[in-house]
């Protein structure tokens, strides 16, 4: 079912459309939140707040064309919110700051034929030294398959913004490939 | 693709949609494009082998989330958003119900399956329902209201197949073939999208992307190859499958537009019966030779009725609101 249709069911009063939606984001939406905030259950509660919102408030909300940017713009928001709280910060703080926190998982079939394990270490390493904010745009893109739109309206900055993040962590990493391709000499799969 | 590519380097296309979608997803028409370009650009080989190991390297560490967890916070979110039942349900023909309950507890099945894998799973989408699930491959089926699927997920690695009674639009990843069986025939694929219908008796395949490979049931039948745009159909009082072409822009039931082309008048009913979930009475002898030809009008039951009936010399009453009398004007 498109998202679009699926939306229409929830804003109708439909308990399966948000079932059927919580089942399909539940994953994510708890992978992504913990790479924001490493306190679990905080996550959790954000979570749960979110879908509970959302069906109280069905019929408020606005059409969306990505049920998945929908839910994670929210969830970002809550959790932020929360943890401004609990650490009660500032008013001065920048609040849509969060310190974004990813780590590469290298497929072993890429190491056994391209990458040799240290290289895939020596990645990982240069990924983590990405910033916060690069990180985030690039898991955004290359994880949940998000447009440049929509992870400008998730990390709530501008199109271009978006594309510098990702095109000069793609730059920082791709330092680290053109070294090793020297040495590699592989056939190209099918 | 209007992109000049030839003007990109290994950063800009690994950041290229069109380019992910050929080496993370797979896509055949990516993958086709990619390699023609290729083939057009030599030169380009080294660049695109880094912005392809690039984007290869870029998967992350996922833990997925423990299965009480997500079971725990649904119950939750299903309790705190519970609301006090607004009117008895009509009461409905047996056979719905039972569709009903089997839509409840395929619900439970589907959660068990996910919980402890194993054995075979039956999802249905109940009258005025759609759905969509995922296949242990995560191949996606999404299902047409009053539509019964089955797999054995205990089978699953050797072989892939499915039990399908109604329609269902699967999108199937690549490996080994995928098999669909149904009363009338054998649809078989290896990673491709498709329309399969089963519907009032009719065996309706349509390819979007790949290639399909469909067997009928008939015995002098040669199996038929379709390429994408291409469909057959076996209608209920047919002995060969007609071939013909669909055009692939247009709107699905997928993307949530039916559309009737010429469709038998009986068969139209029919699917407003599962669309709507409501029950309509009419005498056969007023459809003999009757069509209809239009869009049916989502969530609007009376539209549709007066756009079926009226050209065709009809009225309709309801005798309740799930029961629909159709009659000469």
């Amino acid at each position: 079912m498109s998202d679009l249709l699926l939306w229409k069911r929830l804003k109708s009063g439909d308990k399966k459309a948000l079932e059927t939606i919580y089942l399909q984001e539940i994953n994510f939406l708890l992978g992504y939140g913990k790479k924001i905030s490493s306190n679990g259950p905080l996550v959790e509660d954000c979570v749960q707040d979110l879908f509970v919102e959302l069906w109280r408030n069905r019929e408020g909300v606005s059409n969306t064309d990505s049920i998945r940017r929908y839910l994670v713009v929210s969830l970002r928001r809550k959790i932020i919110r929360k943890i401004s709280k609990t650490q009660k910060v500032q008013s001065d703080k920048v609040p849509e700051e969060v310190d974004f926190e990813a780590e590469l998982s290298i497929d072993t079939k890429l190491i056994a034929q391209e990458l040799s394990a240290e290289q895939a270490a020596q990645l990982k390493e240069a990924f983590s030294q990405l910033s916060s904010r690069q990180q985030e745009a690039i898991y955004l893109k290359y994880y949940s398959g998000m447009d440049y739109k929509d992870i400008a309206e998730v990390m709530d900055i501008n199109y271009q913004s978006v594309r510098n993040l990702i095109f000069n962590a793609l730059g920082k990493l791709r330092k680290y490939l053109t070294s090793l391709l020297l040495i590699i000499f592989y056939a190209f799969f099918s | 693709m209007s992109q000049d590519y030839t003007k990109y380097d290994a950063v800009e296309l690994a950041g290229d949609a069109w380019f992910i979608q050929w080496i993370v997803e797979g896509d055949p028409e990516a993958s086709q494009f990619w390699q023609d370009w290729l083939k057009a650009h030599p030169d380009r080989q080294s660049l695109v082998d880094e912005a392809r190991l690039l984007v290869k390297a870029l998967r992350f560490k996922e833990t997925p989330a423990e299965e009480n967890t997500v079971q725990r916070l649904w119950q939750n979110i299903d309790t705190l958003t519970e609301e006090p039942p607004v009117t008895s349900k009509q009461s409905r023909p047996g056979i719905i119900r039972w569709l009903g309950y089997a839509a409840a507890a395929a619900s439970v099945a589907l959660v068990l399956f996910f919980a402890f894998g194993r054995g075979e799973t039956t999802v249905v989408a109940e009258y005025a329902e759609q759905r969509t699930l995922f296949l242990p491959d995560s191949s996606e089926v999404k299902l047409n209201a009053g539509t019964t699927i089955s797999f054995d997920e205990k089978k699953w690695d050797t072989e892939r197949v499915v039990n399908l009674d109604g329609e269902a639009f699967f999108e199937v990843k690549k490996g080994q073939t995928f098999s669909v069986q149904t009363n009338r025939g054998t649809v078989e694929v290896l990673g491709t999208s498709f329309n399969v219908n089963t519907h009032d008796g009719r065996f309706d395949v349509a390819c979007y992307t790949g290639r399909v490979q469909v067997d009928s049931r008939l015995k002098d039948e040669q199996p038929a190859i379709l390429n994408p745009g291409q469909r057959v159909r076996l209608n209920r009082d047919r002995q060969e499958m007609q071939a013909d072409t669909f055009d692939l822009q247009r709107e699905s039931w997928v993307s949530g537009s039916i559309e009737f082309d010429s469709t038998a008048l009986s068969d139209v009913f029919a699917e407003m019966e599962r669309q709507f979930d409501v029950e309509i009475e009419v005498n056969e002898a007023l459809l003999v030779g009757k069509t209809h030809t239009g869009f049916l009008v989502q969530g609007n039951l009376d539209s549709t009725l007066t756009a079926v009936s009226w050209p065709n010399q009809l009225t309709y009453k309801k005798e309740t609101p799930r029961r629909i009398i159709i009659e000469q004007q």
